[in-house]
């Protein structure tokens, strides 16, 4: 499908970021990931006997982006372990794509992260690959902030593929441009968690840019399948997202909320729908 | 105001589908189509009661001659279209709606001698008279609807028309038989206009034509220079479909809203479509029986042509005169793309509202799962929730529907058009519209 075609492409600049940071466990955790992706979705088909539908991208797509929410220094099997689940248990048992609740890729780094607490650990520097704590963890514990630059290109501590923001965000407008994406979304989301850090007195760029939130924002809340269908739905969906994450990083023990943010407003999509229905239809029932 | 805003914050506007055109007869000449040797009328040419059949097997008709006549208000009579022998009266299968129909076979005597028609000045007539003629004639909705106009013309008293639509937009690709008709016969066209006008008492009136017919506007224009008429004017449409639905219309040219489940003479507003008008000032003027409309046949056929019709001819016989299929045509609509009926059989008859015969390639597309894009929601002109239909109609949770208005959805196909998952929604809106209706019955 064109729609997976072009995210694919989207996320280029940002593979391209995770290999140049992350080097060698970079290029190992995406290929695994996209290979058991890959495979876990061709072994569901054919013990189910579904028609084999691997050429649809949809199984490459959500490897792919398992791979790059992961920590650099994941061994390799839990990658494989985790992007095979995002398959199996974040999509197939719901009936495949389409029918999922939960954002597949993001369904299987949670698994991940709630089997094996601390797998992500340690963060690492890029290029040379020393351990280091991520911005977020070095802001909570020592409230110092990393220069904005460096969180822009990307070279700092984190998860491979969420660092560089400038390469998330090129692809993402060239996802605008095609007509794939709902803009709305992420805008809500870095309205209300501008807002949020402004309140809390924070610099709100140094919130915008750190952590998984741009990834996450930009192509996992986005995913039309679990977003709500409604423009009006999108907006709150988006900054309830901005909201829970940063509430997760002001008073969680986690650093970070991106995730939990995303899976719990995508639990929450069906109750959106139902009450944003489209204009023409909310109009006619406010005349009863 | 709150459209305004959405409108901003949508960027581009994006309701409505943008397929190609397509229009390879809008520079053809219309022509008459030579006479069949044969003509299948059916009963039910129109939407309503069927006609009660006055001819038998063996009686000598003349063209224009009233051979089924309308048995209750919302019904049309049906003349001959061709003068000859009544040779045969059959059950077939109505070309629009697949039920099986009462139809008569007349078999041409080569003179095609009609009936006598009486031309009278229009200005002179009462407005009984006027919708007399018109409903005598048969004149039914030509764009595609096949309404009896004499119902439209007949408003109920607490719902005065205020104002006139012609519907010229011809939206839907490959068709161009009204363009055709604007082009060649504006007389008609306004003629038509002036006494639906005058029957309603109706204030103002607007041509609405798509943007990419200039030549279509600019005859129009010239013509209603030359007339001087204040009232009048032209509106000229956005080039988007399905831009000549009704409520579509009326919302671009008078920013009216159509509310759902309310039709457009709720709102004051009469919709025509300009062949219909034309129809109207034949039957007015001349006196003349509803038996013949222009068609565009095209497609993959070797000579597309815009020919003046006999209804119940059958679609074979203009194939031939267009120079048959080319290699690769597998598929006969009545109708464009995006609205046509598929014909079981090359014999297939025209009936009334038929006003294109589109030779294509079958595709077969594979149906996927719904991903939820929304798509459908953005491009819907009714700002309805397509993909909910299909989410309910699968889940046979049909009382859900009516929540989704769906009966406000006039199947303009422009969702199952942008879908990129291949769903064919007006199949699941047709299944989730019957079954609301048997629940509704049951109940």
């Amino acid at each position: 499908m064109k729609m997976i075609q072009s995210l694919l492409i989207a996320l280029i600049p940002a593979t391209i970021a995770a290999l140049w940071f992350f080097r060698l466990n970079a290029l190992i955790l995406i290929s695994v990931s996209i290979v058991f992706a890959v495979g876990a979705e061709v072994l569901w088909q054919l013990a189910a006997k579904l028609p084999i539908r691997i050429r649809d991208l949809s199984a490459v797509s959500t490897g792919l982006l398992f791979g790059l929410t992961l920590g650099p220094s994941l061994p390799w099997y839990l990658a494989a372990l985790g992007a095979s689940l995002s398959i199996v248990a974040g999509k197939a048992i719901w009936g495949g794509f389409g029918k999922n609740i939960f954002n597949p890729a993001l369904f299987g780094r949670f698994i991940i992260v709630v089997l094996f607490p601390g797998a992500m650990a340690p963060f690492l520097t890029p290029v040379d690959a020393v351990a280091a704590a991520t911005p977020l963890q070095i802001f909570r514990a020592e409230g110092v902030v990393t220069p904005i630059l460096n969180l822009f290109t990307g070279n700092v501590s984190g998860c491979i593929g969420e660092t560089s923001v400038m390469a998330l965000a090129l692809g993402f407008a060239w996802l605008v441009y095609k007509g794939h994406a709902n803009w709305r979304i992420p805008l809500a989301a870095f309205i209300s968690v501008t807002i949020l850090s402004l309140l809390a007195g924070h610099n709100p760029l140094f919130h915008l840019f750190s952590g998984s939130l741009m990834l996450g924002a930009l192509f996992m809340a986005t995913d039309p399948v679990t977003s709500p269908n409604q423009n009006a739905g999108r907006w709150i969906f988006g900054a309830a997202i901005g909201l829970i994450i940063m509430v997760f990083r002001f008073w969680s023990p986690f650093p970070e909320g991106t995730m939990f943010a995303i899976l719990g407003m995508n639990m929450l999509v069906p109750i959106i729908n139902a009450h944003t229905k489209a204009n023409k239809i909310s109009k006619e029932s406010e005349n009863k | 105001m709150k459209r305004q805003i959405c409108n901003l914050l949508r960027i581009k506007d994006t309701a409505g589908v943008h397929p190609p055109q397509h229009k390879l007869t809008a520079g053809t000449v219309i022509e008459s189509a030579p006479l069949p040797d044969r003509v299948t009328l059916l009963m039910k040419q129109h939407s309503g009661a069927p006609a009660k059949l006055l001819v038998k097997q063996g009686d000598i008709v003349q063209t224009g001659q009233l051979i089924a006549e309308a048995t209750t208000f919302i019904s049309a009579p049906v003349h001959a279209t061709l003068s000859g022998e009544v040779k045969q009266i059959s059950s077939v299968v109505h070309p629009l709606t697949g039920e099986l129909t009462t139809a008569v076979t007349i078999v041409s005597d080569g003179a095609d001698n009609w009936v006598e028609t009486v031309v009278v000045d229009p200005n002179g007539l009462s407005r009984e008279e006027i919708i007399a003629r018109v409903q005598r004639a048969g004149v039914v909705g030509l764009g595609g609807g096949g309404f009896p106009t004499h119902v439209k013309l007949q408003p109920p008293a607490d719902k005065p028309i205020h104002t006139v639509i012609a519907n010229g937009a011809e939206c839907e690709p490959y068709i161009t038989a009204d363009t055709r008709l604007m082009i060649e016969d504006p007389e008609r066209v306004v003629s038509g206009l002036q006494i639906v006008m005058r029957v309603l008492k109706a204030k103002e009136a607007y041509i609405a034509i798509e943007e990419n017919k200039p030549e279509a506007i600019a005859r129009l224009r010239t013509y209603l220079t030359q007339l001087d008429l204040p009232h009048v004017h032209i509106f000229i449409l956005k080039a988007c479909y399905p831009m000549g639905e009704a409520a579509v219309l009326i919302r671009e040219v008078l920013g009216i809203e159509v509310p759902a489940g309310k039709r457009s003479r709720d709102v004051g507003v009469l919709v025509q479509n300009v062949g219909t008008l034309a129809a109207i000032y034949d039957s007015v003027a001349c006196g003349k029986p509803l038996v013949e409309q222009v068609m565009t046949i095209t497609g993959m056929v070797t000579n597309p042509k815009n020919l003046r019709v006999r209804f119940g001819t059958a679609a074979s016989h203009l194939i031939t005169l267009c120079g048959g299929v080319k290699p690769g045509g597998d598929k006969l609509l009545f109708g464009g793309p995006m609205l046509g009926i598929a014909q079981l059989s090359y014999d297939s008859p025209v009936v009334k509202a038929v006003n294109c015969i589109l030779v294509t390639q079958s595709i077969k597309r594979e149906e996927r799962n719904c991903v939820r894009c929304a798509r459908c929601i953005e491009v819907c002109p009714m700002e309805l929730m397509p993909l909910m239909y299909y989410n309910y109609v699968r889940n046979k949770s049909y009382d859900r529907l009516a929540e989704y208005w769906i009966e406000t959805c006039m199947e303009c196909g422009a969702c199952a058009y942008a879908c990129p998952a291949n769903i064919p929604l007006v199949s699941y809106i047709h299944i989730g519209k019957d079954e609301l209706e048997k629940q509704k019955s049951d109940d």
